[in-house]
């Protein structure tokens, strides 16, 4: 649970600190992450408060007038929280409710939904955002399409290209994480909790407000929060279904602040500042919510939750579940695959017509995606093994060592979930250039980045993992005089198996969809997946960026396939 | 029987029909599955009012799911329940009153305190539910919390509170309620072994002053002679024998009822002949034991032997011979342990080895000639497994 | 490179990244200008661009031309090359950026923008080369001292419609038709950070009415990436008016069957010289002016704008549907030392952004 791993840890008392031993599985991997996360942070910091030369690095003249230049751009903050609050409310109500349906009740088909609805999140906001705008249009989406034709006028039943289409994109492909956060809080609840609501006398609706919801909340509040920071620092969905519409959120903005010549970076600093200032807000707020309450992580064990006969409500359920995996799934990969056959933007479907050389062309044809394709699956695989590698390390030496500190190494490393990766890359970029060694330009700097922004769900990862293994086995290894090698090796690691694997996937399944990160550290010699998908949207024509979503969607669905194959059902994304 | 006790002041209304009605809750030809597993098998009996029943046996024997039926909990695939002459569930007559409307109390064994809510709203739910006047319910949940001793923690918040302190509180949350009767599933099994006699106590005592019909759940025999007015043994779904609880512990039915419920020695061997008395005499060894008047040998094991259960608490050890009678052996001390209150002896008579309990008076030394007494009385015949 | 390369104020660099700078190597700009003047001119020697790897090429067109043509490049030439799209505001301040750790990546930069070559001329960021081809040039077409940047072709930007989603009747004739109320929310135009929205406020903020932009700006236009999605969203009916749409839109329409109209008003269109030039601190001159000579060649000319479908500058070279640019009054920045003028970009990214609701 992301909550209880960022929870503030209590400071030990002063006098022990002085005493306590720092041992070296702690402050190595805090002194790297202390580098890795508080340089860029500190340039960023220094451009923000650049008044002089927009381009130095680190500034040389310092003042606030960046904060009040961004006064006349209060637009971009409230739509940026607009579509943060928005796309929260509606991602947490579609999670509860597939949440609910999924574990909670007789709903036919609850397996099936299960494994489909963790889907979209992987696919990503990049394809969804991609698939809505050719499915949402308001001429020629092909839902509109599909209206009009049906209704025989010529209004269209919505516009995708606003701030509630915006919403609806983001929500849907948030939605997931929701899912998977509260149907795990739903597992891990005691049901006689809610027995005992009904035995004093609570009907169905009683127990669910005032006992289930109740309880639910921390899990409910922190997937908000994760769905909240999440939205904020999103980019593909603004950029794409925003721009052209005039509505600008923070993250679109600085994009365009960055590419305009001259490049307004102090101006983008100050914004992307802003932006970690409002995260880190809504971080404290929950947390202040929750404190006291995590009563529901504290029980490790897991239940069979009590499931209720929905009776007159289970086609209803099972209509919206299905509605979701229609919207979520199969209407965004059918408008994809439909646009990816084309010969043109304009949608044929006569299948007489249809080409797979679009698919040739990003795959064979043109060297960047080609390259792009293959790089994505090197850093896929590499954010994958060293993630997974690196936040193991991490896991054990916080849960395992008695190192003072080990709280101080957990929160730092999930502090990049409060960083909008966009802004954080942006950072990253800058410390890169001013390093003596030469990553610029390197595979290795994107690599780097994604390791460093994904550690946060790495490091949940494995520390859910970690943390499940009974220290006994361990000892009962080695009291069988094992050596700490072969503890690991015979004990651990086999143990950890699953638990690797699913987060392994993870992993590689969010390098491959990445795009903020990437996008400004990506360059002519490393091509990747996200920053292509962006720049083919840009002005490769819509039968081949189709294409190539496409192709970014495939891999992330073979791996999915792949890992359920081999790690079984525990795994969830 | 505790039925007859004085109705406290504070005690809930048990309804105009507690009174006159014996049979308070009645389970007739009870069956209930999980998964295609049948757990309960075809069981029936029935609690009378303000009876405090208990369902004893080894887990996975299906007293928690005839309770979790009972309170609604769970769907029986057949059978009959009737609470105060209310069917609440049928399968004949496709009768299923939700748990909500059946108005009883259950405890749980992870007493499902709600940690979201003080302790005051936890022991007001009910009434709430009931729309009691505020008033009212202040006034009842501060009493039912003085009842339990935990008046002082009303204002706290439910989490944090120990062990002990959680199974006050759902106690009281039960009785507020004022329901027709109890239903505690392993209420004690969390607790450790001094806070869980003590508890016992103080449901025993709740339970003289409310006079409830309860039904209490539990894997622990000693719990359960210490608490009930009667005893269902149960095993593998079957009700394996009821009675009251010293009647069970002097004569017990079967193999599993005697090494279940107390200590005893499973002495086998074969029916001799009927003695004087008329009571059949069983030869265990070089031994001739006769067994308790009016008994009758029970089903012998699947090699044709029969068993016979002896207390390990009734034989007698003597350094002088016993005046006569029947069962009376010479043997010698082969081994003494000290248990602090009591003190146990293995001793060997002509039938074999006897686990003897005494109490560490006159206490006989390891390799000690002894006499041995064991009353007819205390030697039961029992069925095989 | 040196520190006069660095172009940035004292102190943003530190002794460490002088000394590392100072260590990098040579360049054009540090050496005696005579000699840099010869090196200018000096023939590539194709071995050396053998050696020298694959020339990293910039630019801001379309991917998918720049690669079919450098494909051609390579297969002609044998120099490999590199490519990717970065518009002006990503590839200067990357730029800025790799000449401070003295270490550039690009060789070459085709861009919409002169006035940028021209910022960089000024900051010795550019290395002179003359190419053979020069003289098919006029001097509009080229900077004003030949070799450092030329042109590749003219990006003339005409307005744009669908006449299935617009009557040709109601279509705009001339520029002041956009103010209509009746394009409210409806006309697209690239951000601030393509060159071509630069050159077409910089040609038409002294030929139009004063408030011009003004009451545009009322008119809520939407700004796109690329132009691109412009002719997209106009093809798809999601956007009626192309304001200012690069001319190669139209020809590829045309050449796709798509029925979309061009209008190319009377008092003219405004249009850029798209330009290419050679980076200082290149490590790869030999390959790079290989580039330059090829892409400024006749053939090369014929053979990028028959690819994109955009007129050149030379004479000598015609492409199939494209506007007859001699027939067509075209609207040049031609004031370089004033387009070049930070001042005036930062006022234009000002009066743009704010014009397309940034």
């Amino acid at each position: 649970m992301k909550i209880a791993a960022v929870e503030p840890a209590a400071l030990p008392a002063a006098g022990r600190r002085a005493r306590a031993h720092v041992g070296i599985e702690v402050w190595m991997p805090l002194v790297l992450l202390t580098g890795a996360l508080g340089y860029p942070f500190f340039l960023l910091i220094t451009s923000a408060f650049n008044v002089g030369d927009p381009q130095a690095l680190p500034a040389v003249e310092y003042g606030f007038t960046n904060f009040v230049d961004l006064t006349s751009h209060l637009d971009w903050i409230y739509n940026t929280l607009l579509i943060a609050t928005g796309g929260t409310i509606l991602g947490i109500t579609i999670g509860i409710g597939l949440a609910w349906t999924i574990h909670r009740t007789t709903v036919p088909g609850r397996n099936w939904f299960e494994l489909l609805v963790a889907i979209p999140y992987p696919l990503g906001p990049l394809v969804g955002a991609l698939a809505w705008s050719q499915l949402g249009a308001p001429r020629d989406g092909l839902i509109n399409r599909a209206f009009m034709w049906a209704t025989g006028g010529n209004s269209p039943l919505f516009d995708i290209y606003t701030p509630l289409g915006i919403i609806f994109v983001e929500a849907i492909f948030e939605a997931p994480v929701a899912v998977l956060i509260i149907g795990a809080a739903m597992q891990r609840m005691d049901p006689s909790l809610e027995e005992s609501s009904s035995i004093f006398g609570g009907g169905k609706w009683r127990t669910a407000i005032k006992i289930t919801l109740p309880l639910m909340l921390p899990a409910i509040l922190s997937a908000a929060l994760f769905m909240f920071t999440s939205i904020i620092g999103s980019f593909a969905i603004p950029t794409i279904l925003g721009t052209s519409a005039r509505f600008y959120v923070a993250t679109n903005a600085i994009y365009v602040l960055f590419q305009g010549y001259p490049p307004n970076y102090p101006l983008a600093a100050a914004l992307g500042l802003v932006l970690i200032v409002i995260t880190g807000v809504a971080v404290w707020l929950v947390q202040r919510v929750l404190r006291g309450r995590s009563y529901v992580v504290v029980t490790g064990r897991a239940y069979r939750p009590r499931q209720v006969d929905m009776r007159g409500w289970t086609w209803p359920l099972f209509a919206l579940a299905s509605l979701y995996v229609v919207i979520s799934l199969v209407l965004p990969l059918g408008a994809l695959l439909l646009a990816s056959v084309q010969t043109s933007s304009d949608l044929a479907f006569d299948p007489s017509t249809w080409t797979l050389a679009n698919y040739k062309y990003v795959i064979v044809d043109f060297p960047t995606t080609r390259q792009a394709i293959i790089n994505s699956l090197i850093l896929g695989v590499g954010t994958g093994t060293l993630g997974v590698a690196c936040a193991t390390l991490i896991a054990i030496a916080v849960h395992r060592s008695k190192s003072s500190g080990r709280k101080l190494l957990e929160q730092v490393t999930m502090l990049p979930q409060a960083f909008p990766r966009l802004i954080f890359a942006f950072g990253f970029l800058w410390m890169i250039l001013t390093l003596p060694i030469q990553l610029y330009g390197t595979l290795l700097a994107v690599l780097l980045a994604y390791i460093v922004v994904f550690l946060p769900l790495a490091y949940r990862g494995m520390s859910g993992v970690v943390v499940q293994i009974d220290s006994a086995l361990e000892e009962a290894a080695r009291v069988g005089g094992a050596s700490w090698s072969r503890v690991l090796r015979t004990v651990t690691v086999p143990l950890l198996r699953s638990g690797i694997l699913a987060t392994w996937a993870l992993l590689f399944m969010v390098s491959v969809r990445e795009i903020s990160a990437s996008l400004f550290l990506s360059d002519a010699h490393t091509p990747v997946l996200g920053p292509a998908i962006f720049s083919f949207w840009d002005s490769g024509g819509l039968p081949r960026v189709s294409a190539l979503a496409m192709v970014q969607a495939l891999i992330i669905l073979i791996a999915l396939y792949a890992v359920r194959r081999w790690a079984g059902r525990e795994i969830k994304v | 029987m505790v039925g007859s006790t004085a109705q406290e002041k504070t005690a809930p209304a048990a309804g105009p029909s507690a009174a006159g009605a014996t049979q308070y809750i009645e389970v007739r030809g009870l069956t209930a599955a999980y998964d295609d597993k049948v757990v309960v098998k075809d069981i029936s009996f029935s609690v009378a009012s303000g009876e405090h029943l208990s369902l004893l046996g080894p887990s996975g024997c299906g007293k928690s799911t005839t309770l979790r039926c009972i309170a609604g909990l769970e769907t029986p695939i057949a059978g009959e329940i009737v609470i105060d002459g209310v069917p609440v569930f049928s399968s004949r007559k496709g009768i299923n009153v939700p748990t909500e409307k059946r108005k009883l109390s259950m405890v749980f064994q992870s007493y499902a305190i709600w940690p979201h809510m003080t302790v005051f709203e936890n022991v007001a739910y009910a009434l709430r539910v009931q729309r009691v006047r505020e008033a009212e319910i202040k006034a009842r949940v501060a009493e039912v919390l003085r009842m339990v001793g935990m008046e002082d923690y009303m204002m706290r918040p439910a989490t944090n509170l120990s062990g002990g302190q959680q199974q006050r509180v759902a106690l009281a949350r039960s009785y507020a309620a004022r329901p027709k009767a109890m239903l505690l599933d392993e209420p004690l099994s969390n607790l450790d072994a001094r806070l869980r006699v003590r508890m016992r106590e103080e449901i025993k005592e709740l339970q003289h002053r409310f006079n409830l019909s309860t039904i209490y759940v539990t894997h622990d025999q000693e719990e359960a002679m210490a608490i009930s007015d009667r005893i269902i043994i149960m095993r593998e779904g079957n009700i394996e024998q009821a009675g009251k609880p010293l009647d069970i512990y002097d004569t017990p039915r079967t193999r599993f009822v005697a090494d279940f419920i107390g200590a005893a020695n499973i002495l086998v061997g074969s029916v001799e002949k009927a003695g004087a008395s008329g009571a059949p005499v069983m030869k265990i060894g070089e031994a001739a034991i006769e067994c308790a008047p009016g008994s009758q040998p029970q089903k012998p094991a699947s090699d044709g032997r029969h068993m016979i259960a002896v207390r390990t608490v009734y034989p007698e050890l003597r350094r002088e011979p016993f005046a006569g009678g029947a069962n009376v052996w010479k043997a010698t001390v082969r081994r003494r342990v000290l248990l602090g209150d009591i003190v146990s002896y293995l001793v060997e008579w002509p039938g074999g080895e006897l686990r003897i309990q005494s109490f560490p008076r006159d206490l006989f030394d390891e390799g000690e000639a002894v006499h041995l007494h064991i009353a007819p009385a205390h030697v039961i015949p029992i069925a095989a497994d | 490179m040196t520190k006069r390369t660095t172009f940035s104020p004292s102190g943003t660099l530190s002794r460490r990244k002088l000394l590392l700078a100072a260590g990098a190597g040579l360049a054009a700009s540090s050496l005696p200008r005579s000699r840099a003047l010869a090196e200018a001119s000096a023939a590539p020697d194709p071995k050396a661009a053998a050696a020298e790897g694959p020339v990293v090429v910039w630019h801001g067109d379309q991917e998918a031309d720049v690669v079919k043509f450098l494909q051609i490049f390579t297969e002609k030439t044998g120099v490999q090359t590199v490519q990717q799209r970065l518009l002006p505001g990503a590839a200067v301040p990357k730029l800025e950026a790799e000449f401070r750790t003295g270490n550039v990546s690009a060789d070459t930069y085709m861009t919409s923008d002169a006035g940028i070559m021209e910022t960089m001329r000024k900051q010795n960021r550019l290395v002179r080369y003359v190419p053979k081809e020069i003289d098919a040039f006029e001097p509009m077409y080229r900077s004003d001292e030949p070799g450092w940047y030329t042109s590749y072709y003219i990006n003339a930007g005409p307005m744009m419609y669908d006449p299935r989603f617009v009557k040709e009747a109601e279509a705009p004739k001339t520029w002041t038709d956009l103010l209509d109320p009746k394009w409210q929310g409806q006309i697209g135009f690239q951000n601030a950070s393509a060159g071509t929205s630069y050159a077409f406020w910089f040609v038409m903020r002294e030929l139009l009415p004063k408030d011009f932009f003004e009451k545009l700006t009322e008119r809520k236009p939407r700004a796109y990436s690329s132009s691109t999605q412009i002719q997209q969203d106009i093809e798809r009916g999601n956007l009626k008016i192309g304001g200012r749409v690069s001319i190669f839109q139209y020809v590829k329409a045309m050449r796709a069957g798509n029925p979309v109209k061009a209008v190319f008003p009377e008092m003219g269109t405004p249009s850029v010289n798209q330009v290419v030039g050679i980076i200082g601190g290149t490590k790869r001159p030999n390959g790079s002016k290989i580039f330059i000579d090829f892409l400024t060649s006749r053939e090369g000319q014929q053979l990028w704008n028959d690819i994109q479908g955009s007129p050149s500058a030379r004479k000598d070279v015609s492409v199939e549907h494209v506007p007859n640019i001699a027939t067509t009054k075209l609207l040049l920045p031609l004031k370089f030392d004033e387009y070049q003028d930070p001042k005036l970009r930062k006022q234009f990214v000002s009066v743009w952004n704010k014009m397309t609701g940034l």
